[in-house]
């Protein structure tokens, strides 16, 4: 099994309403299981790819202190091709809800700001420590 | 054209739930086909003295249609009913609904489905196997229903 981990979402989605026997639109929160980055999984190579604008050029001088350039832009690009590649979609979280988190544009904003403090920075800052200094 | 795109659906813009009457959900994610047909009886009216048909009449409306999906999936469905065929299922529920933004809604939830035919085949070359189930109902639930 690849290495995983799994994280509280909350995005607007259809679920249905037993009492009600019908559909609403509403805030929902699942548990959603991810790949974690890796070196090796070609399906990440743009997000890898993409990491690069985020963060200053690294060198020996700055590798300790690497400068982060918020760009909200490129921010949600990234978040949107690591939902699209490395959620694990089961039987709680289906394809469906997956295409219903792309829908959300908050949900996503609010996820890659977790995203970026938890997993892209730290590992970027892996990848320049091992590869680059 | 831009107004157009939002009245196209393709088959993965669905979500499909299956209610079992236990009522345990299920996400019916290996759809291959799923039919759904709601129908009324007619009949003619004609009248003495009058060759052309007087009225147009109906009433008995009828909901069914079929499911296609895979096998593997249909056993873990069938797992979660605690039987081990398909006709033994009664009083549950179809919901189907869009998932991506459309001008209105394209919801449809039948209650008190019954499975009447669980069909299998396995073929000696088949890449995979789906099952196909008929099934009838009592009811379509609708809010916006001004004359069901």
């Amino acid at each position: 099994m690849e290495n995983t981990f799994q994280h509280k979402i909350k995005f607007i989605a259809k679920e249905f309403i037993l009492e009600k026997k019908d559909w609403e639109t509403k805030m929902i929160e699942k548990d959603v299981t991810f790949k974690e980055l890796t070196y090796n999984d070609k399906s990440q190579t743009d997000i890898f790819q993409m990491l690069f604008p985020l963060f200053d050029e690294p060198t020996s001088a700055n590798k300790k202190k690497l400068r982060f350039n918020v760009d909200p832009k490129i921010l949600t690009d990234i978040t949107i091709e690591y939902i699209e590649t490395s959620i694990v979609c089961d039987e709680d979280f289906t394809e469906s809800h997956k295409t219903e988190l792309l829908n959300d544009r908050l949900a996503i904003i609010a996820l890659s700001n977790w995203l970026v403090n938890n997993k892209f920075a730290p590992f970027f800052l892996d990848f320049v420590k091992n590869y680059l200094i | 054209m831009a107004l157009l795109q939002q009245y196209i659906l393709s088959a993965s813009d669905y979500k499909i739930l299956f209610i079992l009457n236990n009522r345990v959900p299920f996400y019916v994610l290996s759809g291959v086909n799923i039919t759904m047909d709601i129908g009324s009886e007619t009949e003619i009216i004609y009248v003495a003295g009058q060759t052309k048909p007087a009225q147009l009449k109906k009433n008995n409306k009828r909901f069914s249609g079929t499911i296609e999906m895979q096998s593997g999936e249909w056993a873990a469905l069938l797992t979660l009913a605690g039987t081990s065929n398909g006709v033994t299922i009664e009083d549950a529920i179809l919901a189907i609904t869009n998932i991506n933004i459309v001008a209105a809604n394209f919801n449809r939830v039948f209650s008190g489905l019954m499975i009447t035919n669980d069909n299998s085949t396995i073929g000696a070359k088949d890449k995979s196997t789906p099952i196909t189930l008929r099934w009838e109902a009592l009811d379509i639930e609708s809010p916006l229903a001004f004359n069901d």
